[in-house]
């Protein structure tokens, strides 16, 4: 009797499991699975503009990429964006965290502040940070000549632009960053602190000994994440540069889009497709290697 | 401020507390002088606009005629309240559909046993690895395939299914007691019950915070909408922003009114409901 009953109530399970989970397996096969087996597909193909089709024509797309030079300038320009700005972000977030971990007040609304722009779109961060440092209407170059400074090219500048581009989204993101930091800190035990402090220990001991190392899970977190979101890097380039000037902040993902969107290159847009979602897959099995391995230590 | 008033100023202001209250004051004026910028502008015209740029000073961000042809210019001139309008559409059907499909899965994957559930948990989770910009392409022909591209559903259907709220909404429903499990079998509760009247009450500040993170999501996309949507009448605020900041002759004091109606109805909304959306992120993150 009871072995029918829980038989029956098996079934019932294996039912309501079936039908809870059928609307988001079918979301996840038609947009994520088949979208990406898709793309690797049509990675080794051909596409025609005029009839729409595609054919198979093997390594091809993939052979074009080794030899494309702004793809080169593409991956290069990214990489330097990501230096720029991930470094910077986890600094300036675990020292924002610092800053609000104490309860109060202020801390309060210092924290609330900094996470508007999480909550801002990239579109408005982009348009006001642009106008901002608009080389001719902007306010940034308007403080500077209140100081006497010389004026400057901001976003046409060859050699500022992706710095400034890196200084746009670190202001859109580090609130985030601060987040993580934030609940990292608060799970560190005082007593740890206490201990140290009976000991002698100085504020840069404290910081160097306790807080750098016990924070090392969220260090991989923000790091992963933010370094993925660094790769990624398109809204502002779109709306600001487009690439330039002279392709000064030509970047992989905006590349991609302009390959396939605007020349109608869908073959070869999506084998660099492939080898962007390759590169995201090993920069965050590479992080989280070595930073596995720095904790087995 | 309130660093002035503390016992430490009786015996004169100490360096760290001076160095400390600049080092706020630098943060708050990097962090609200874009709003500022935005809110004042929003409301100066067009010639003050200008004419307060240089020298800077409190007038750049308070508009001494205060005028409201930005905004009305903006709703009538331009597509910009369809725009808005669309984009309210497409976030409450983002919201809604996510919390729901994602919370059915979720349950199933805390609480129903069934062979193979740990390797369908890895499965969805694997999706995260790869990011929503390698797909769009291929996402853009599937939407022509299936001859919904151009349409309002395109542009949320793809992002419903979520590998992130499924992850957060199943640690928040295994958190749940077994208690609750076997109180609703033994009250002979099916299963779908267990999930929508047992259940599902017991974390709804987890489906608040899914569903404001995927809010904001939704109406910050810009990519994918500009993609798949080619009519005007059906773009989204984010597109339309663009479209005005990249015309030839730049209508600045639109583009103020435009950035003002996109932030400042969200971060209002976000100062309500700021413990959930710290909450979704932490509790996601660190697990």
């Amino acid at each position: 009797m009871t072995v029918l009953f829980s038989n029956s109530r098996n079934a019932q399970r294996y039912r309501a499991a079936f039908f809870l989970s059928l609307p988001a397996l079918i979301g996840l096969f038609l947009f994520h699975y088949w979208p990406i087996a898709d793309t690797v597909r049509l990675s080794f193909t051909d596409y025609k503009v005029f009839t729409g089709e595609f054919t198979f024509t093997g390594l091809k797309n993939y052979d074009l990429a080794l030899k494309d030079q702004l793809l080169l300038l593409s991956l290069k320009n990214t990489a330097v964006f990501f230096l720029i700005k991930v470094p910077l972000q986890m600094a300036l977030g675990l020292m924002l965290a610092m800053l609000v971990a104490k309860p109060g007040r202020d801390s309060t609304l210092l924290r609330t502040l900094v996470l508007f722009p999480a909550v801002t779109s990239m579109v408005v961060a982009s348009i006001v940070w642009g106008m901002m440092f608009h080389s001719d209407i902007g306010i940034v170059n308007s403080l500077l000549e209140s100081f006497g400074l010389p004026q400057q090219g901001f976003l046409r500048d060859r050699h500022q632009a992706l710095p400034v581009l890196a200084a746009i989204t670190i202001w859109k993101d580090v609130g985030l960053s601060m987040i993580f930091y934030l609940a990292g800190l608060l799970a560190i035990p005082g007593e740890y602190y206490e201990a140290a402090r009976i000991d002698g220990a100085g504020r840069w001991q404290l910081f160097r000994n306790i807080t750098l190392p016990l924070l090392n899970r969220t260090h991989v977190f923000v790091l992963v994440t933010s370094t993925i979101a660094a790769f990624k890097i398109f809204v502002p380039v779109e709306v600001l540069t487009d690439g330039g000037p002279s392709n000064a902040t030509r970047v992989i993902v905006h590349y991609i889009f302009h390959l396939a969107f605007r020349f109608n290159r869908f073959s070869y847009a999506t084998a660099l497709s492939v080898i962007l979602a390759v590169l995201l897959i090993a920069i965050s099995v590479l992080q989280l290697r070595i930073t596995r391995d720095e904790d087995d230590d | 401020m309130t660093e002035m008033r503390s016992p430490e100023a009786g015996r004169g202001i100490s360096f760290a507390s001076l160095s400390r209250v600049a080092l706020y004051l630098l943060i708050v004026v990097v962090f609200a002088t874009p709003y500022l910028w935005i809110v004042g502008s929003t409301f100066k015209t067009r010639q003050d606009l200008f004419d307060d740029l240089y020298p800077l000073t409190v007038k750049t961000f308070v508009p001494s005629n205060p005028t409201m042809e930005n905004l009305t210019g903006l709703f009538t001139d331009t597509n910009f309240a369809q725009a808005f309008l669309n984009s309210v559409v497409v976030a409450a059907m983002s919201v809604t559909f996510a919390v729901t499909i994602n919370s059915m899965i979720a349950f199933v994957l805390a609480w129903l046993k069934f062979p193979g559930r740990r390797l369908l948990f890895l499965v969805i989770l694997a999706t995260l690895t790869i990011a929503f910009e390698a797909k769009l392409i291929p996402l853009f022909l599937t939407m022509q395939q299936l001859h919904i591209d151009n349409t309002q559903p395109s542009i949320f259907l793809p992002w419903i299914t979520d590998a992130f709220i499924i992850f957060l909404l199943r640690q928040h429903f295994a958190e749940l007691p077994q208690d609750l499990y076997d109180a609703a079998i033994i009250d002979g509760c099916s299963f779908f019950r267990m999930y929508w009247q047992v259940m599902l009450p017991n974390i709804v500040p987890a489906l608040v915070s899914a569903g404001f993170i995927k809010f904001i999501f939704s109406w910050d996309s810009f990519i994918w909408p500009s993609i798949v949507i080619t009519d005007e009448s059906k773009t989204v605020i984010t597109v339309a922003l663009a479209k005005l900041f990249s015309d030839e002759y730049i209508k600045w004091e639109l583009v103020f009114a435009g950035s003002f109606v996109a932030t400042v109805p969200v971060v209002v909304i976000f100062i309500f409901l700021q413990r959930y959306y710290v909450q979704g992120f932490v509790r996601s993150g660190l697990k």
